[in-house]
């Protein structure tokens, strides 16, 4: 039970935060396919959207990395 | 041949790729010619390179990295103005590689903004919005040419950090001794504190520019001295300063453009709701109101965390990613992982912009 020991099991579990933003993703990808699917014409700006979307919900992932590496790096 | 032995022979290729390249290779047979790669030394603040320049001030690397970028930038800036200034504005054309990419990113920028505000207030918004965007995409780029986490100087290797002996310590350019085979030598081992009090006691010179003044210890004769490297550049997105510095840069432009289109009191309104809390006797939902207005006044604030640090950890996780990379298979695979930091520093420059575009828009607009 030393500290190193709980600092790496506390880093591992940080990341199951990713699960949020995964699903996010994929929701993201689902609405703009379908939307393509639906509406052709409309494929420049639903991607445009899609990605900016994508890179917003992508962050939250992000932070959860940056708490595991302050975990392991400077605590 | 089926295609069921044609799997499994590709299986043990793969298997055999796998050992060879990543196990072999940067660990046995690199080492041995001389040309291993040490395990990087991962620090979030950045490093201290030379203690008190000037008084109670001291220079780190992430400083050096700024100026590299201030540096490219201003002088690119200037070389913009002065074709500008030889061409009058009706019969403007631009000409050569520098003048056409500034113009492509001006006009990209310039539609951009047109999406959501007008005219008017896209040429108040899009000096900043495209500072911002040139200063990321430059840092972006700069961190991805070589010597950038490479080169620096020796230092002695600080306790928890794995620290290499010198190859020649009479050399004036120093390589650090990677061979992690080479037991005696104790190359790669993890710098505990008695070897940084050895390694200070012996070469003062080479202390870690954050040590103190004292060492008190003992010298441990036999065991060679463990070094490590602080670079002298560093990705400049992964030191905290410059993403918040950013972030409240746009924060303050925001809050400004907001109060000098609305009005103060006005743009005040839109956060505490006062004439909700007036009409409560009228209207009663208007609570709802005067609530909404107290958690958009906290997503404002938010809003300087949230874009430091999608900036701060998309960077910084890409350099240790291509570290990291570099450490197991030292050639030709990283390159993917370059490709990666290329798109997603250019997408974290596009996004940052974008987001400031947005929150100008959403501060200037009026409330139907």
């Amino acid at each position: 039970m030393d500290a190193v020991g709980l600092k790496a099991i506390g880093a591992g579990l940080v990341m199951i935060g990713a699960i949020g933003p995964g699903i996010g993703i994929g929701l993201i990808g689902l609405g703009a396919t379908l939307g393509i699917a639906r509406n052709p014409q409309a494929g420049g700006a639903i991607q445009s959207v899609a990605i900016l979307l994508s890179v917003l919900t992508e962050a939250i992932s992000i932070y959860c990395l940056l708490i595991g590496l302050v975990i392991t790096f400077i605590l | 041949m089926s295609a069921t032995k044609r799997g499994l022979l590709v299986l043990c290729g793969l298997i055999l790729f796998g050992t060879v390249f990543c196990g072999l290779f940067p660990f046995v047979i690199l080492p041995n010619l001389g040309l291993g790669a040490g395990l990087p030394a991962i620090t979030l603040p950045a490093e201290v390179l030379v203690k008190n320049i000037i008084p109670g001030f001291n220079l780190t690397n992430g400083i050096t990295s700024m100026l590299l970028v201030d540096i490219i930038l201003i002088t690119m800036a200037l070389a913009v103005g002065k074709t500008l200034r030889k061409q009058s504005a009706d019969t403007y054309t631009p000409k050569g590689m520098l003048m056409n990419v500034i113009d492509m990113l001006v006009e990209f920028w310039t539609n951009e903004a047109s999406k959501t505000l007008d005219t008017k207030k896209v040429s108040l918004v899009l000096p900043l919005v495209l500072t911002v965007f040139l200063f990321i995409l430059t840092a972006n780029i700069v961190k991805l040419l070589p010597g950038t986490e490479t080169i620096g100087i020796t230092a002695c290797a600080e306790p928890g950090i794995s620290g290499y002996p010198l190859a020649d310590m009479s050399a004036p350019i120093k390589m650090l001794y990677v061979n992690g085979l080479d037991f005696k030598s104790r190359a790669g081992t993890k710098a505990s504190e008695e070897d940084m009090i050895a390694c200070e006691h012996s070469y003062p010179l080479l202390r870690p520019p954050s040590a103190t003044e004292e060492s008190s210890g003992i010298a441990e004769a036999g065991n060679p001295n463990l070094f490590n490297i602080i670079p002298f550049f560093r990705p400049l997105a992964t030191d905290i300063n410059m993403p918040l510095a950013l972030a409240i840069i746009v924060f303050v432009s925001v809050e400004y453009w907001g109060i000098k289109e609305l009005g103060g009191t006005k743009y005040l309104n839109k956060f505490i709701n006062l004439q909700a809390l007036g009409n409560l006797r009228k209207n009663p939902m208007g609570i709802m109101d005067f609530v909404v207005g107290i958690f958009e006044l906290i997503t404002e604030f938010i809003r300087i965390v949230s874009l430091t640090f999608r900036l701060l950890a998309s960077i910084l996780a890409g350099g240790i990613l291509l570290l990291v990379t570099t450490y197991l298979i030292t050639l030709i695979v990283p390159l993917v992982f370059f490709g990666l930091e290329i798109a997603i520093g250019l997408i974290q420059a596009y996004v940052f912009a974008l987001l400031t575009i947005i929150y100008a828009g959403m501060a200037m607009g009026h409330h139907e």
